[in-house]
């Protein structure tokens, strides 16, 4: 039998980049926190500088409970299984994936809350591909600013600011919208390599700015700057340099004595009463069933477990799974058109093999809406990246151009000479959101529960297809102004998991169309809220981990200020 | 305390013992270190006709040559089998039934089993079926166990990181290091030289 514990204001399932951000400004505000979380706390001897275990196991000294639930994938309806992957892109712990996540932490563009307006202002109607389910954000990003601004400064976000209060300034980006102020710490630094991109994109004319990090440029509240030693891609900071809320926003939101955090807890269901409000919790810990009563529960977990748990929450209110009386949990699924690279090969050693995939040189543009869409065939576009991170194992897989052999003596000798002379970009495409790409749960798939996983229905369409290759065009160009010998493409790839997986749990105005509103609460369960990037309508071109946290931060603080209304 | 191989370092000094190495009276980490790699090397997974197949498949896709040593110096194949019964078990199934397709493809060309044949011979088998899955698992495992860190039992003596010229292990990296035109020093340090990180969660699940 399940053992009821005592009631409490929040629970909040998932202490991960968003629960764990939204647990401090309810915790300031003197509420009584849970946070749930599925993993343990790891710490700086847990992260050592290793490829194997960073790159090519499920960072075995982790929970493995996401690994236990790798979504499956299918490109459609009628389409056979996709291969499954073999490690989960994300982690359990606390902190979660900004544990050994890139870090790369960006604000929006504009457009990307305004698509369908702005779209049709500029080109038309007709310029939107059809079988989009694409909506305008319920708000612009005027409304977030704030809350950008709160989480860069809580999480410490480094980075060169190119509008501030409208005042451009080229040394940043110049396509962002006003801030109201300078990132909290200066930018990671360039190296010889970094200079040498930047360069070659101000012959191009275009406009190089170093990327935003989560990551330490010099000494932060008690935290150090970064060692620049590498291993980050996936890798956890062993000078906590890296802004994961595992080191900020949660030891902070400890402090005030109102959260209380369980680690190992594994959620099964969020309950709720005839009256269709949410009531608490039922977890597993170890082998024992416990139920956490709560006045409002906060959905933090990730899109595809966040999806899943409301499919798997089923009530006499909610036949078809939490807040889906209108059919929307699941919908308006997209991953970041992160496939689709391009590799450059160069006549000298790059020395890359120091510093961190956040260390870069950005370019946006030919990201969003920031230039003429009249002659091209799709909407949307790129951020074009380049930066620093190489690790061995990785450097001997490289591609052999079609120069060597891929084994052999004539192999080696190509490695030898040209491990250190290559270079993938790292470009994030815009995704927009179609009717036939949803998630629900899979028929046959379960976890060592017996409950079924997530199941990912979904391909890229023409227009993220089109962007691609039109990014791969600019990224080309920009190695080869840079001097690089040879290029070569990689394949956009399709939609399974992601590490950048969006929407599910919509938000919105339209409680036909979305799951949740404006404010990140439920249209049908009053005292539900939904945290993470599954609420987010567009993908937009740039990493989604500060957007979610900025969000998570404004749905927990609109929670205090709401309380008795929410909560009664 | 128990050590990545899920035995305690009592006992981990006890069979060094047994192995005949000398029994320390005061723990010297780094003899430690290389004790573990040996008693890696001793974990076998395959039978005896499998480890040589194996050997000589990684032989021929990082061959020993005038570039320097290759997957046999760096121990790869010793790093696959011990691994076999650890985190890559669940491609133990297709090792042996890509051995045994190797075999029967060797007999057919050449009337001979792979380990008999020629390194040209070998060559012009491996060529045969190198867009198979099991070729590039064994080629995957392969470039794993040539230029993984070694505590792992691969890339023995730093040959895999001489050889692409990785210098090493640092934990904290200057802006000249960084530099095209100021590389950094080789250092042939792995990631467990430095005893700030825990080597018995790292090594779980191998």
């Amino acid at each position: 039998m399940a053992t009821n514990l005592k009631p409490t204001g929040v629970v909040i399932i998932g202490m991960g980049a968003a629960g764990g951000v939204a647990a401090l400004p309810l915790a300031q505000a003197g509420i009584e926190v849970v946070g749930l979380e599925a993993g343990t706390w790891l710490q700086a001897k847990d992260f050592a500088p290793d490829e194997i275990r960073n790159n090519f196991r499920a960072w075995p000294q982790a929970i493995q409970k996401a690994q236990n639930e790798i979504p499956t994938h299918r490109t459609s309806a009628s389409a056979p299984y996709s291969p499954r992957l073999a490690i989960h892109p994300m982690m359990n712990a606390v902190g979660g994936t900004s544990l050994h996540y890139w870090a790369q932490s960006w604000r929006l563009n504009p457009w990307d809350f305004k698509v369908v307006s702005d779209t049709t202002k500029r080109y038309g109607s007709a310029k939107i591909p059809k079988g989009s389910t694409v909506e305008d954000w319920p708000f612009g990003i005027d409304e977030l600013e704030h809350y950008y601004d709160i989480v860069e400064q809580e999480i410490g976000v480094s980075g060169k600011a190119g509008n501030i209060n409208g005042a451009i300034d080229n040394r940043g980006n110049v396509f962002e919208a006003a801030r109201k102020r300078e990132y909290p710490m200066p930018p990671l630094r360039w190296s010889e390599w970094h200079d040498r991109m930047a360069s070659a994109a101000r012959g191009l004319g275009w406009h190089p700015f170093p990327g935003p990090a989560a990551v330490n440029t010099r000494s932060y509240g008690n935290r150090s700057g970064c060692a620049y030693h590498g291993y980050c891609n996936r890798g956890g900071c062993h000078v906590n340099a890296k802004g994961s809320t595992a080191v900020t926003t949660i030891p902070k939101a400890q402090k005030t004595g109102k959260l209380s955090l369980v680690t190992e807890a594994h959620v099964t269901s969020i309950n709720v009463n005839n009256n269709g409000r949410v009531t608490g919790v039922t977890y597993v810990k170890g082998r024992e069933e416990f139920v956490q009563p709560a006045a409002a529960v906060l959905l933090a977990t990730y899109t595809y477990e966040n999806v899943r748990t409301l499919l798997l929450s089923q009530s006499k209110a909610f036949p078809n799974g939490l807040s889906n009386n209108h059919g929307q949990v699941g919908r308006h699924y997209m991953t970041h058109a992160t496939g689709g690279g391009v590799t450059a090969l160069f006549p000298m050693n790059l020395n890359n093999w120091y510093g961190l995939p956040a260390q870069g040189v950005a370019i946006d543009d030919w990201a969003d809406d920031n230039f003429d869409h009249s002659s091209v065939d799709f909407i949307g576009g790129g951020n074009l990246f380049v930066y620093s991170d190489r690790r061995p194992i990785s450097a001997a897989g490289m591609s052999t151009f079609g120069r060597a052999p891929a084994w052999g003596s004539a192999w080696k000798t190509f490695i030898k000479e040209n491990a250190d002379r290559w270079h993938t970009s790292y470009m994030q495409k815009t995704t927009l959101p179609y009717e036939d790409n949803y998630l629900d749960l899979d028929p046959t798939v379960t976890d060592p529960l017996g409950l079924p996983v997530c199941r990912i229905t979904a391909d890229f369409h023409d227009n993220e297809r089109r962007a691609a290759a039109f990014c791969q065009d600019k990224m080309e160009q920009w190695y080869r102004a840079a001097g690089a010998i040879d290029t070569v493409r990689g394949p956009l790839g399709t939609m399974g998991p992601s590490t950048h997986a969006y929407g599910g749990t919509r938000m919105g105005k339209n409680a036909d169309t979305n799951v949740v509103n404006a404010w990140g609460f439920s249209h049908e369960a009053p005292n539900l809220a939904v945290l993470g990037a599954s609420v987010m309508g567009t993908s937009g071109a740039h990493n989604p981990t500060l957007t979610a946290q900025a969000l998570a931060w404004r749905t927990a603080e609109y929670l205090a200020k709401n309380w008795k209304k929410i909560t009664e | 305390m128990t050590t990545e191989f899920g035995f305690s370092r009592r006992e981990l000094f006890k069979r060094a013992g047994v192995a005949g190495a000398a029994i320390f009276a005061m723990p010297d980490l780094s003899r430690v270190l290389s004790l573990r790699r040996e008693l890696f090397a001793q974990t076998r997974t395959l039978t005896p006709p499998e480890k040589a197949t194996l050997t000589a498949m990684c032989a021929r896709i990082i061959p020993t040559d005038d570039n320097g040593p290759g997957a046999i110096e760096a121990h790869a194949p010793e790093y696959i089998d011990h691994a076999l019964s650890g985190a890559l078990a669940s491609s133990r199934q297709a090792y042996a039934e890509g051995f045994a397709a190797l075999d029967v493809a060797a007999q057919q060309k050449f009337t001979a089993p792979f380990v008999k044949l020629t390194p040209a011979q070998q060559d012009a088998i491996l060529t045969d079926v190198q867009d198979t899955p099991f070729f590039n698992l064994v080629r995957g495992h392969t470039l794993q166990g040539t230029f993984c860190d070694p505590i792992y039992g691969g890339n023995t003596n730093f040959v895999g990181w001489d050889l692409v010229g990785y210098p090493g292990v640092r934990l904290n990296v200057t802006a000249a290091e960084q530099n095209m035109s100021t590389p950094a020093t080789r250092n042939h340090k792995s990631a467990y030289d430095y005893l700030m990180f825990s080597k018995t969660e790292t090594m779980n699940g191998h």
